[in-house]
């Protein structure tokens, strides 16, 4: 037998997935121990592109790491799977057309879009963690960051961070800041913009993504200087991230339909009911 | 009085109406039990949105306990406009969990961190909290059906469960890229929620599976449970003290 079609036999088992599954559960259970124990190990993911950290941080402490590696083999494995039996269920799906009922027909392909969606944000996966990542770049009043293509220039123009009062109805949180928020200004080339940026409101520019990673004072009468921490970051995987989001939220919402509306006509799904 | 005190007063009331009317359903007294659910579950979504209000915009992200027993009767109101009035079984859950919000969490409000504060994240804990109902209801169904008290509508309850994580893991992502630049979270947490949806993947698929009868399904979606109580709800959880909410303890951090 042609040694492809094996392959492809191999990994259209249905079997195959239920056990891969099994696995990953089991690998992430243990993994997930492991990581309570060396938490700063795996943090430094955030800041470090994947491959990067595979070959350094990764390798530094392998009785503690070794399931991740594995991890990543088991989710490579069922994206295999995932791609050979969704192409499987889509022949399949097409091969039923039934001209009369084009509706319930049409959502017979939620598993498609579903299964789609799961390999694009995959693939998404992959590529954001293999961008360029900087983190730590301190940004005052008086520095600049340059972008490693030179052409773009950060600087800060201001910055304002919002404290809790001293007496605050929540416990703990008095004089701790509550917001942080700064205005950048972007030098390209010889165009200059302003643009604001706040902790869980990055700014995105020409497929470049700008996080606030920490900042300065974070009580309120510290004398420290103001300054923030900037995450720069490539960001061109988020927008295959989004379309992969967009494909698997339109196979749920195909799948809820097909169950409210037509539960016989799609039966498969619903299985022992 | 501080007002941070209201959400905590309304789930004391909700949770007497709940063990009222689970007494009435335990003496087969179904309609007035049903009039009790839907005054604690009154009581019950006046705390939630009385909770929300209050923190926001933080996100009162370990407060799933509290939610858990009002998603859980949206649950059962469904079952029985359905016609499946076998749902109402699922009151011994609701007990269970206004039983560990009272005695066994550590507080209603967490320090709440910068992060939280996004809409995402608020998005993410509801969706989330909704799934873990929807799936932990499926397990107990499928108990229920494996001593043959009912007919299973574990496997649709399941289905749904699995539609709502999936939704709340999207969220999820969105909400960590814009808090700190990266999808993933690298920590515990979020392994533990991959893990789950993982599981609930492949017991999604064992129907394509020959010798996959429902008894077996049944007890892949008790598993399921259980994989949620000890993940996810047990790290919220701290040691057994008698009603220390009503001491006004509502702060310990977790």
């Amino acid at each position: 037998m042609n040694p492809f079609k094996r392959i492809w036999i191999f990994f259209e088992s249905s079997n195959l997935f239920l056990w891969l599954c099994l696995f990953t559960v089991v690998d992430i259970i243990l993994g997930s121990e492991l990581m309570k124990k060396k938490a700063d190990l795996f943090w430094a993911l955030h800041y470090q592109p994947l491959h990067k950290w595979l070959l350094t941080y990764g390798t530094t402490d392998i009785p503690y790491t070794f399931w991740f590696y594995l991890f990543i083999l088991l989710i490579f494995l069922i994206g295999i799977n995932t791609f050979v039996c969704g192409i499987n269920k889509f022949i399949t799906t097409l091969k039923i057309y039934n001209k009369k009922r084009l509706f319930p027909y049409f959502l017979k392909f939620s598993s498609s879009f579903i299964h789609t969606g799961f390999l694009i944000l995959l693939i998404a996966q992959l590529f954001t963690h293999i961008e360029y990542t900087s983190a730590g770049n301190i940004l005052t009043l008086r520095n600049s960051i340059s972008l490693p293509d030179k052409e773009i220039k950060i600087s800060l123009k201001s910055i304002d961070i919002k404290f809790f009062n001293k007496d605050t109805k929540y416990i703990g949180m008095a004089n701790n800041a509550k917001e942080c928020m700064a205005i950048l200004k972007i030098k390209d080339k010889d165009k200059i913009f302003e643009k604001k940026i706040s902790l869980n409101h990055p700014i995105f520019y020409k497929g470049w993504a700008f996080f606030i990673q920490d900042f300065s004072p974070k009580t309120k009468g510290m004398t420290e200087k103001k300054f923030i921490v900037l995450l720069i970051k490539r960001n061109k995987g988020i927008s295959i991230l989004l379309i992969g989001i967009t494909i698997f939220s339109i196979g749920i919402f195909m799948h809820l339909v097909s169950i409210l509306l037509f539960p016989n006509f799609n039966k498969s799904f619903l299985f022992g009911d | 009085m501080n007002e941070l005190f209201f959400p905590v007063k309304f789930f004391y009331i909700a949770s007497t109406f709940y063990f009222i009317g689970f007494l009435f359903y335990i003496f087969r007294l179904t309609k007035i039990s049903i009039i009790f659910l839907l005054i604690g579950f009154s009581a019950n979504l006046t705390s939630e949105i009385f909770g929300r209000y209050i923190t926001w915009p933080f996100c009162n992200m370990f407060s799933e306990v509290f939610f858990l027993p009002l998603s859980l009767c949206v649950i059962i109101l469904i079952l029985i406009k359905l016609g499946k009035k076998e749902g109402l079984h699922l009151y011994f859950l609701i007990v269970t969990f206004c039983f560990i919000a009272l005695f066994l969490s550590e507080g209603y409000y967490p320090p709440f961190t910068l992060m939280s504060k996004s809409i995402y994240a608020h998005l993410f804990h509801l969706f989330l909290f909704i799934a873990h109902s929807l799936l932990i209801s499926s397990g107990f169904m499928a108990i229920l059906s494996l001593l043959k008290l009912h007919q299973s509508v574990s496997t649709k309850l399941m289905l749904w469960g699995y539609a709502v994580l999936s939704i709340a893991g999207l969220f999820g992502m969105i909400w960590s890229y814009m808090g700190r630049g990266d999808v993933i979270s690298w920590n515990h947490y979020f392994f533990h929620s991959i893990g789950i949806w993982v599981y609930y993947t492949a017991v999604l698929h064992v129907h394509l599976i020959k010798g996959w009868n429902e008894t077996k399904r049944s007890w892949l979606l008790i598993g399921g449970v259980i994989l949620i109580l000890w993940l996810d709800i047990l790290p919220q959880l701290g040691s057994f003290s008698s009603l220390r909410l009503i001491r006004g303890n509502i702060y310990e951090s977790f």
